[in-house]
């Protein structure tokens, strides 16, 4: 019984680890995809980490702690360490990219705004935004 | 898998794609409107290595921005604004020549007119001198049409020739700057830029020059070479070459090119070669026709004069006077100079108006030209409607042409703030879900580090 619920525990933790490794992937992808401007890369691969996440969700629940052994423990220390580590510099990067965005659908609305009223001064507006 | 410290770099790659990225995008949207702005497109390419036989991904690598541009529809666009330019010439000189002979109450054909129903009344009063004034009257009046329609043509021709020596100095102007343009490309391009502003700037005075003249743009051994449609170079890397102007014998305004030859008759399109066309074509055929309404009709009239006898019973006067050279319809005078000199008489007899008939016939036959003096007129008006017709609706064809070819380099070329704004949403709705899966990965990492510290 002790056995079998060890080796249980070792599927899910394997389980697990694949799902962090693909994870991993995937917010590599995305760092790319971002980077290269590839919008509908980015968003295939969004929907494919929301998965990832459920899954992971789902096994990191099935993983009995007081079964979980040295190697186990080391594996998933590791790659969720390195998970955190590309997450990191993922989150940089979107957050980066999110405010050069949103910098842009500003100056599209000035620009739309300057097009109906010429008279004011969008030089203020941009200043203010700076 | 790589490591972190790959991973590091290719962030640092990506921040600085991304910079990159944003500038050219904001350039794009600043630019929605500038006249001649080509789209700018980020060249990004994916960086990978292969080590121990595996494709490594390292990141993104930026290339550098180009513009985004279509040749062939820039050479159609300069095509067609040469086309409308040498239109809109020629239909500004031809509507300047119609109004000169358009009008119903006045001019050649109301004179006409007006002379032969004068003649007509003489008929029944031979002898009244005032009837035979007005008659007089007429005819001087006739003349006076006569020279107003040449001097409308000489001055449409005179318009010409002031448009196409303007225009030269325009294309010398545009030529200089152009050259200089392609001085600052080939620089920017020797530092590794694309010169996507310099480039449009030169796109959009070249099309400016097609206005004026027809242009032909070629690279030859990657140096873009600018030349007229027969050849002459304008425009050859960084260096101009200037047209001039001189004035012919018969002071029509010639065009030289860089080397002094005469290419005035092989320019064509533009300003410029509507100008020429107008002048050297369209004006010399009307001009002929009117010189030849003139002169014959002037013929006809002093024939049946010597047909007759005047008041006093002397032989009928020549009426009218043509100039041997030159233009007859701008030369033409009244050679008589007293009404009674007027030949009504058809047997010297005074109260004869014998001869009358014989000058009214000349109103409904056939002069050489194979009409008869009105009809003749009508066909030379005519002859000007469809001329300034045929300029006209070639205008609106070629103005609607142009339309469409710069709609299509818009669509290609041009920036879209609406599809811009639509990617800046779907990205930014991409980045909120990135946010979301980014704290659902900081959630799991604490579970499975409370996890797994707590067992090891």
């Amino acid at each position: 019984m002790g056995e079998r619920s060890g080796s249980t525990n070792a599927n899910v933790v394997a389980a697990c680890v694949k799902i962090l490794k693909d994870l991993e992937l995937e917010v590599q992808t995305a760092t790319n995809a971002i980077t290269c401007n590839k919008l509908m890369d980015l968003e295939e691969s969004l929907w494919r980490q929301e998965t990832l996440c459920a899954r992971l969700k789902r096994s990191i629940y099935a993983i009995r702690p007081a079964s979980l052994n040295a190697e186990g423990a080391d594996l998933l220390r590791e790659e969720a360490s390195r998970l955190k580590a590309q997450s990191q510099i993922y989150e940089k990067l979107v957050s980066r990219a999110s405010r050069s965005t949103a910098i842009l659908q500003h100056l599209c609305s000035l620009y739309r705004n300057a097009a109906r009223h010429p008279g004011r001064a969008m030089s203020m507006s941009i200043s203010r935004e700076a | 898998m790589i490591g972190l410290n790959s991973s590091l770099s290719i962030a640092t790659e990506a921040l600085g794609a991304q910079t990159a990225a944003l500038e050219v995008a904001n350039n794009n949207i600043a630019n929605a409107n500038t006249p001649g702005y080509s789209r700018q497109v980020v060249s990004l390419s994916s960086a990978a290595s292969i080590q121990n036989g595996t494709t490594v991904d390292e990141g993104v690598s930026y290339q550098g921005f180009t513009s985004v541009r279509d040749t062939v529809l820039d050479m159609a666009i300069n095509a067609a604004t040469s086309d409308q330019g040498s239109l809109t010439a020629q239909n500004t000189l031809l509507t300047q020549i119609n109004s000169a002979f358009s009008g119903t109450t006045t001019g050649i054909g109301a004179s006409l007119s007006t002379l032969f129903s004068d003649l007509s009344a003489l008929s029944t009063t031979p002898s009244d001198s005032s009837a035979r004034q007005t008659v007089l009257s007429d005819a001087n009046a006739l003349v006076d049409a006569f020279q107003q329609g040449a001097a409308a043509l000489s001055n449409a021709s005179s318009a010409a020739n002031q448009q196409v020596s303007s225009a030269v100095a325009q294309v010398n102007e545009l030529s200089q700057q152009i050259a200089a343009l392609n001085g600052q490309i080939a620089s920017a391009g020797a530092n590794g830029s694309d010169g996507g502003a310099l480039t449009d700037q030169r796109d959009e005075l070249t099309t400016q020059l097609a206005q004026l003249l027809g242009v032909s743009t070629t690279q030859t051994g990657g140096t873009p070479t600018l030349t007229t449609t027969n050849g002459s170079p304008l425009v050859i890397g960084d260096s101009s070459y200037q047209l001039q102007v001189t004035t012919a014998a018969d002071g029509t305004t010639h065009v030289l090119d860089g080397q002094g030859n005469d290419i005035t008759d092989e320019l064509t399109g533009g300003t410029i070669g509507g100008a020429i066309t107008a002048r050297d074509n369209t004006i010399p055929a009307l001009s002929q026709q009117l010189d030849a309404l003139a002169s014959q009709f002037a013929s006809a009239m002093n024939n049946a004069q010597a047909a007759g006898y005047d008041l006093n019973g002397n032989p009928g006067a020549a009426m009218f006077t043509v100039p041997a050279t030159g233009s007859a319809a701008a030369g033409i005078t009244v050679a008589l100079t007293n009404g009674s000199q007027i030949a009504a008489s058809s047997d010297g007899s005074t109260g004869s108006s014998g001869n009358v008939t014989t000058l009214l016939a000349v109103q409904s036959t056939n002069l050489p030209s194979a009409a008869n003096p009105t009809d003749s007129y009508a066909n030379l008006v005519g002859n000007i409607g469809f001329a300034g017709s045929q300029a006209s609706s070639g205008l609106t064809a070629t103005t609607s042409s142009l339309q469409q070819l710069t709609s299509q380099q818009g669509s290609e070329s041009g920036v879209s703030i609406d599809e811009e704004t639509s990617n800046l949403i779907r990205y930014q709705q991409a980045y909120t879900a990135s946010a979301r899966v980014i704290s659902t990965i900081n959630d799991m990492y604490t579970v499975l580090m409370n996890m797994s510290l707590g067992e090891s």
